[in-house]
């Protein structure tokens, strides 16, 4: 930890009670303790897991999820077939942890949120101008010079097949004539999170809110859980709970706040394969920037961290079959297909457990779309060169030509796939439809000082890395509750 | 639950499957992926952890029945419901220690001084 690292210890904090507590650090949380603390709130930001530095664990590593992951990484909504998911679980929530590329809530998305949710004074262009703000803020920005070897695939493969394609901006520093390999994220430990210390908000890491006090319409007191284990209190005037689409609604319902919350989890699924090429190309402790939209927002390719662990990890369903791609896995790289997905998953806090139940139900057009992209990445491997694919299901063929992916239509099933994702979303959708339960800036419904504002907000997975929508949504509503409950003083 | 380590309940079956998919490994070196699996087990949200237990604690039975190999290393290969996901939980997880841990570990497990990335 550097000496200007904005955490505090329990020694050093000299006190918990805040005018605004914000639970949680990450796209959400940090953002929002940004804006108020410097808007003059007294705020204290407190998140479960650790602060880590960046570049003091090796990214993508079974020691990152270790520290960085909630559960080491092995997360699971329950179903037919099960999703395995990843959520952060450390200063900075996700930001730390994911691929970092950025990309804006399409206008058309919003606009129609707007209307099927009832989103009050939810404009496109106010949502776009929140956006140029937060990619000043976390520089956004596209590599400079050549991009990695495993993302020119994605490229060369939709270019050889007329696909449209993209590079996808990252948040992301380069230095003077930097490359693809030098860059420094620019996560929410970088930005937010100084910026709402340096506004004088206080955050305390390895604290765990296990319930609001509720008394009628009022939240009075978080119970929390310090690092050495011992109980806490901490009052507030507002708590805005930002923990994410899954620890949100699962702390609001400990707390007996159970209407219209958890109900409507969405996430994007995803099918991924490992791709054998001529050349070396894996990029261990990276992944790749170029995203495939043509089938978008039905279906959307990328590539995934392929470091040899998680090269095992795409095989390990047939080993028997692939495990000869093992030896050459400095040629070898994962990649993906993520859907939006139809269908709906729920959050409960089970009395008694201290972890929710999470589950989800894939509906049939989308595990149609499920074999759809894992069909169409291999078809785009194959363009792109690739020897050998190995599409990650139980039963899979090795494909080497285009004329196999009938096989693999023939025989690929949803039970028998590794079904992931790490977008989670939707279970407190904002708006003043009847189905939502925030309103429109976030505020629980029926509470006098209850916010969210987190992933949990989005009323639907958004067909794009979520994570531009969710800072702006954070951003948008904080202001909101700045211009109506401005401090004293 | 968070308090009692699944050691008693994983270990077992998580050598047997590493004995059948990757003989090249050495005790020692099964013991620390099954370590591994085992402090994975533990940190399983609540709910997971439970039905975990539920399909580990037969499976610790029948892995402790002498002469159960050859239906020990049936249900290895054959992914019955419920039994197949944890058999494949174990799975992955071994796997992707031991290639991060050993990246040039051989196929069948088996790890040359060169290839020890400690």
């Amino acid at each position: 930890m550097s000496a200007d690292t904005p955490m505090h210890s329990i020694a050093t904090l000299p006190r918990y009670d805040a005018e605004i507590l914000v639970i949680g650090s990450g796209a959400g949380g940090a953002t929002t303790a940004a804006l108020l603390a410097e808007a003059g709130f007294d705020v204290l930001v407190v998140e479960e897991g650790e602060w880590v530095e960046q570049g003091s664990v090796v990214p993508f590593s079974l020691e990152q999820m270790d520290r960085q992951y909630r559960s080491g990484g092995v997360t699971v909504a329950l179903g037919l077939p099960s999703i395995a998911y990843t959520e952060g679980r450390c200063a900075g929530g996700g930001t730390e942890v994911n691929s970092g590329l950025y990309r804006r809530p399409p206008a058309e998305l919003l606009e129609r949120w707007r209307t099927q949710y009832h989103i009050r004074d939810l404009d496109p262009d106010d949502i776009y101008a929140i956006a140029d703000e937060i990619e000043t803020a976390i520089n956004v920005t596209t590599v400079p010079g050549p991009v990695s070897a495993p993302s020119a695939v994605l490229q060369r493969g939709a270019d050889a097949l007329g696909w449209e394609n993209s590079e996808s901006p990252r948040w992301m520093t380069y230095p003077p004539g930097g490359n693809a390999a030098s860059g420094r994220r620019q996560s929410m430990t970088r930005t937010y999170l100084p910026r709402a210390h340096a506004a004088g908000a206080r955050i305390l890491t390895q604290c765990r809110v296990r319930k609001l006090a509720i008394d009628s319409t009022t939240a009075r007191h978080a119970d929390v859980t310090l690092a050495d284990g011992s109980p806490a209190r901490i009052a507030f005037r507002h708590v805005f709970v930002c923990g994410g689409a899954i620890h949100t609604p699962a702390l609001l319902q400990r707390s007996g706040l159970r209407e219209r919350i958890g109900d409507t989890l969405a996430v994007h699924p995803t099918v991924k394969l490992a791709a054998r090429f001529r050349d070396k190309l894996n990029v261990p402790d990276d992944v790749p920037v170029h995203q495939v939209k043509e089938f978008a927002p039905d279906i959307s390719f990328g590539g995934s961290a392929s470091n040899p662990g998680l090269i095992a990890l795409s095989l390990a369903d047939n080993w028997r079959d692939f495990a000869h791609a093992q030896d050459d896995w400095e040629r070898v790289s994962v990649y993906y297909a993520a859907i939006t997905s139809q269908g709906k998953g729920r959050v409960k806090a089970v009395p008694g457990l201290r972890d929710p139940l999470v589950t989800y139900h894939l509906t049939a057009r989308d595990k149609h779309l499920l074999r759809s992209g894992l069909s169409r990445l291999t078809l785009l491997m194959l363009a792109a060169g690739a020897d050998e694919v190995y599409p990650s299901y139980r039963a899979a063929p090795v494909i080497r030509s285009a004329a196999d992916i009938a096989l693999l239509q023939q025989s690929f099933a949803t039970t028998k796939a590794t079904v992931m994702t790490v977008h989670l979303c939707s279970t407190v959708p904002l708006g003043e439809h009847p189905s939502c339960a925030a309103d429109s800036f976030g505020k629980v419904r029926g509470m006098r000082n209850v916010w969210v504002n987190d992933a949990s907000l989005l009323p639907e997975a958004p067909g794009v890395n979520p994570q531009g929508s969710v800072m702006a949504f954070a951003v948008r509503n904080a202001r909101r509750f700045i211009e109506s409950e401005r401090p004293h003083g | 639950m968070a308090g009692h380590s699944s050691r008693a309940l994983v270990d077992p079956f998580a050598q047997r499957l590493l004995s059948t998919d990757l003989p090249g490994l050495t005790r020692a070196q099964r013991d620390e992926v099954s370590a591994f699996a085992v402090r994975r087990v533990d940190g399983l949200p609540s709910a997971l952890r439970i039905g975990v237990t539920l399909i580990a604690a037969p499976m610790r039975l029948i892995v402790a029945v002498p002469g159960s190999g050859r239906i020990v290393s049936w249900l290895i290969r054959h992914p019955l419901p419920g039994v197949g996901e944890y058999v494949r939980m174990i799975r992955s997880l071994a796997y992707t220690y031991i290639w991060e841990r050993w990246p040039d570990a051989s196929t069948n497990g088996t790890v040359t001084a060169a290839g020890d990335s400690r």
